[in-house]
């Protein structure tokens, strides 16, 4: 059954493996970091993080661990993380189990994930908005609603003048 | 003498059905990579601050500040190591600013190892190596360089070496430069090569050898 990848000349059928694609990192199954990783490119992770990691697009796959917060542009999660998630666009898969707070811009959570923290949109200014937590396992719909309210009671400023405009011309 | 046969737990177990093989956890797989690759990659963007470890190939790309425990360590060039490397194989063509740990080393043309070097077979340098090197075999390649002492069973010198040789056989190519002094049991020197250092003879037995 070991039919793990021995010579990294002859990576099996995975893009993310190939030399061509030089710009992404992958932690492979097996590896243990115990540090911090921050990359401006693109990760991929499917061993062991303890520590904290950013980067542009972060995959943490099914069987990888990350006990520590994560934060990138687009977070896309078929593991466990112990910790804070942080993203413009967080996906979690079915087989995704999160223990911390999420704070997103854009969220799917597919049904069978398992959530426990809170979830929060974060504005466009980069705070995050206080949105009421969803619950575990909940479907993406239910974080979606919350995200106007959100956005009207932090941008409540900028959303009023052209209405004032409106309703004075 | 027994009354009433064999006791319950003597009993043959029931046959225990072989459990199927669970095609659940690979039918739930998605599009999500390659799950069964040992191969890991720290990418020319990726800083690291902290340790590496597991049995697993890894290709460094970009800056590692901590140690790393691996199969084998290709640090390629533009890449950085700052912490201790231990490893089956290393190939260095960037930096490592560190001591090496490995069976075999091999310092390729642009890469530099500041730190001391143990290994268990063979060490070859192209490169740049500043420090001191224990192997049974080393190589100093034409255009390498090598600034330490070396203790080697045999000792193949066709660049630049400062430092001190301790080596049962000692080989100089014609491009061999060396500064200091050599103990060796046997030296060859091709012609051209240089010593700048006195060259005495040692008998095996200092070498640990009968």
């Amino acid at each position: 059954m070991d039919n793990q990848a021995r010579v990294p000349s002859s990576p099996p059928a995975s893009p993310a493996a190939g030399a061509s694609r030089d710009d992404i990192s992958i932690i492979s199954s097996g590896l243990k970091v115990i540090g911090n990783l921050e990359s401006e490119d693109d990760i991929q992770i499917n061993g062991r993080v303890e520590g904290d990691v950013r980067s542009r697009t972060l995959t943490i796959l099914e069987n990888a661990q990350v006990v520590g917060s994560v934060a990138a542009d687009t977070v896309h999660i078929f593991g466990s993380v112990r910790g804070q998630v942080m993203g413009t666009l967080v996906k979690i898969a079915q087989s995704g189990q999160i223990e911390g707070d999420i704070a997103y811009q854009r969220i799917s959570i597919e049904e069978g994930a398992v959530l426990e923290g809170r979830v929060s949109r974060i504005s466009n200014a980069g705070k995050p908005a206080t949105a009421p937590a969803a619950k575990p396992a909940s479907a993406p719909k239910a974080a979606a609603p919350a995200a106007p309210i959100a956005d009207a009671a932090t941008g409540g400023n900028g959303g009023a003048k052209p209405e004032a405009g409106k309703s004075a011309g | 003498m027994r009354l009433f046969g064999p006791k319950r737990s003597e009993l043959p177990e029931t046959p225990v059905v072989p459990p199927k093989p669970s095609a659940a956890p690979v039918s739930a797989r998605r599009e999500n990579g390659d799950p069964q690759s040992s191969f890991t990659v720290i990418g020319p963007g990726l800083v690291a601050h902290g340790d590496l470890d597991g049995d697993v190939d890894m290709q460094i790309q970009g800056t590692v500040v901590g140690d790393i425990r691996g199969r084998s360590v290709t640090v390629r060039q533009g890449a950085q190591i700052h912490g201790a490397v231990t490893a089956g194989r290393v190939r260095v063509s960037g930096l490592v600013n560190g001591p090496i740990h490995a069976a075999t080393l091999d310092v390729a043309a642009p890469g530099q190892v500041l730190g001391d070097v143990d290994c268990r077979t063979e060490v070859i340098v192209a490169g740049r190596l500043d420090g001191d090197i224990h192997a049974p075999t080393v190589s100093v390649a034409e255009g390498g360089s090598v600034a330490g002492s070396t203790h080697a069973e045999r000792m193949v010198v066709r660049g630049t070496l400062d430092g001190r040789i301790e080596a049962f056989a000692v080989q100089l190519g014609k491009a061999a430069h060396v500064k200091g002094a050599v103990l060796h049991n046997s030296l060859n020197i091709e012609l051209g090569g240089y010593i700048d250092g006195p060259r005495p003879w040692r008998p095996p037995g200092y070498f640990g050898r009968g």
